[in-house]
């Protein structure tokens, strides 16, 4: 319909229509405080006419107005350097059913179930079904729908807190024992520990999934961004391509390609399903992430990942390749040997985007580390370095990676710990 | 959230400059982050320039890093000069944000630490 109120007055359009359809349970002191459901729609619209381009996004289903806005625009636009035609293969149509939300509850009662030793835990399973419809007026379609589903799960001792979170595209995915048990384990390795601060300083890190994937997405979004590229806003530039910039042990890439991933996205806003991206390959720069828009103004392909936005690439969903390091947590911590663990993390801010400084807040336990062993809780620790360091000084990674996404991460990810050298904290 | 302001006091802004030997005056912030229990705070300063003997000087970078009680309980001198501005309280699980004011007037807080 869009379209057709559009034929004749643009020279092209294309049309992403998103439905989603979200199931929450939320729990606190180990039972169910609510089970929701709401559905949000959206719809994009881009136009191109004469190398001018305008696009609008507007929540739920889309006025006449809102057409008409996004025809105005071109009226005042100015031509865009980085116009591209509309065009490519169209994108696939593949549909699954939503799972079975009533599955969810179940969830909670197995990972409180697993907490043992704790006094009580709180947290939130969020199940996604979404549906997105792609047309453009180079008769390209495609339609595609995906469950996407999370768990996060606090779990709290006295004034300690451990948080752990798990995800997957099916609710059979999740692993919610495994959130009771390493809740449980962080918060027995604490109890009992004094409990100091930190002077402002350089240490050893040893960072969970949750921290590490976090700084990572972070990186991958800010500097393999192929429009971070072109503004000169990124770290890195394209002849950085097969350069060394971080720690050999670091490979990472973006899996939205990946039907097992959580943020498995099977097109883009430009209809372009996304390919495969290396970002880091042994601490070399292997690839950007791009729209089309981007990969044209590059000299470089596209790679489907216009994920929220169609002038800047983001990934879908990070895979940072694990290493040989030891997968129990007390054998990190003896590998770690002095420093520091975090084990969640929020707030992280920039002061520099393009230089990487950020600081973020340690959220839940943290463990001093001496000689192997913890030896305190940190209360208030921060991490306030830059990305370089943060990628050039991984010392080590765990040999086992979790699917994990919450609601503070900027990209879900697969990830191992890792152990990082000589990083900045402060109180 | 709550819309929490200070209560403004007797001081003209420039009289609090003119009253510090050696400070920084924070225009605004940017960037700030703190912990789950409100209480270790980091505030970087979007716009300051450095006091010296009650006159501003050149513009300065870098962080305040402060307890909460500390930042509160070291305030000596509010200004009378209250502005609210409009804001957004954004919150998670799922990401949401309701409209709120904020602001306050000037204030002077002493001896916090402020790094690079």
């Amino acid at each position: 319909m869009i379209l057709k109120i559009l034929a004749g007055r643009v020279d092209e359009a294309a049309v992403v229509k998103t439905r989603l359809l979200h199931y929450m349970v939320r729990f606190a002191n180990d039972e169910v405080t609510a089970f929701k459901h709401w559905a949000a729609e959206s719809t994009f619209i881009y136009v191109a006419k004469s190398r001018k381009t305008a696009a609008v996004a507007v929540t739920g289903p889309p006025s006449l107005e809102k057409v008409e806005e996004a025809v105005k625009r071109l009226a005042t636009a100015p031509e865009d350097p980085l116009y591209v035609p509309i065009g490519g293969p169209s994108p696939a149509t593949r549909h699954e059913s939503p799972e079975d939300f009533e599955k969810l509850p179940d969830l909670v009662k197995t990972a409180v179930d697993a907490a043992s030793g704790v006094e009580r835990s709180a947290g939130v399973v969020h199940l996604t079904h979404a549906s997105v419809s792609y047309e453009d007026t180079a008769g390209r379609s495609g339609a595609y729908s995906v469950n996407r589903v999370y768990m996060a799960m606090r779990s709290f001792l006295g004034d300690l807190s451990a948080t752990s979170a798990a995800a997957g595209r099916r609710i059979g995915d999740i692993d919610a024992a495994r959130l009771g048990r390493e809740n449980a384990h962080l918060l027995d390795l604490a109890r009992g520990l004094p409990q100091v601060r930190v002077e402002p300083a350089r240490a050893d890190l040893l960072l969970s999934p949750l921290v590490f994937a976090h700084l990572i997405g972070e990186a991958a979004g800010n500097w393999a961004s192929g429009s971070e590229v072109l503004a000169g806003t990124s770290r890195y530039t394209k002849e950085d391509i097969g350069r060394e910039v971080a720690s050999r042990l670091l490979t990472v890439a973006d899996a939205a390609h990946d039907p097992g991933a959580y943020g498995h996205t099977p097109f883009d806003l430009e209809g372009v399903p996304p390919r495969p991206v290396e970002i880091y390959r042994g601490g070399q720069l292997a690839g950007l992430l791009h729209t089309r828009r981007t990969a044209h103004a590059l000299g470089m392909e596209p790679t489907g990942h216009a994920m929220h936005h169609y002038a800047r690439p983001w990934p879908g969903h990070i895979r940072i390749a694990p290493g040989d390091g030891p997968a129990d947590l007390e054998e990190l911590l003896r590998d770690l040997r002095r420093g520091y663990y975090i084990h969640n993390n929020w707030y992280t801010r920039f002061q520099n985007v393009k230089t990487g400084q950020f600081s973020t807040v340690g959220r839940d336990v943290a463990l001093e580390v001496r000689d192997g062993k913890p030896v305190a809780v940190v209360k208030y620790i921060r991490i306030a370095d830059t990305l370089e360091n943060l990628v050039n000084n991984v010392a080590q990674l765990s040999r086992e990676a979790r699917q994990i996404y919450w609601w503070d991460m900027p990209t879900p990810a697969h990830s191992p710990h890792a152990i990082v050298k000589n990083i900045g904290i402060t109180t | 959230m709550s819309n929490t302001y200070l209560e403004p006091g007797d001081w003209k802004p420039g009289e609090i400059i003119s009253d510090t030997r050696r400070g920084i005056y924070m225009v605004s912030y940017t960037e700030w982050n703190i912990n789950d229990t409100r209480y270790s705070g980091r505030y970087g300063i979007l716009e300051g320039y450095l006091i010296e003997n009650g006159e501003l000087k050149h513009p300065v970078k870098g962080f305040v890093e402060v307890d909460t009680p500390e930042l509160w309980g070291n305030v000596d001198a509010v200004g009378r000069d209250l502005q609210l501005f409009v804001g957004t309280c954004g919150k998670g699980n799922p990401s949401q944000g309701i409209p709120v004011t904020m602001g306050g007037p000037t204030f002077r807080s002493r001896g916090l630490r402020v790094v690079t």
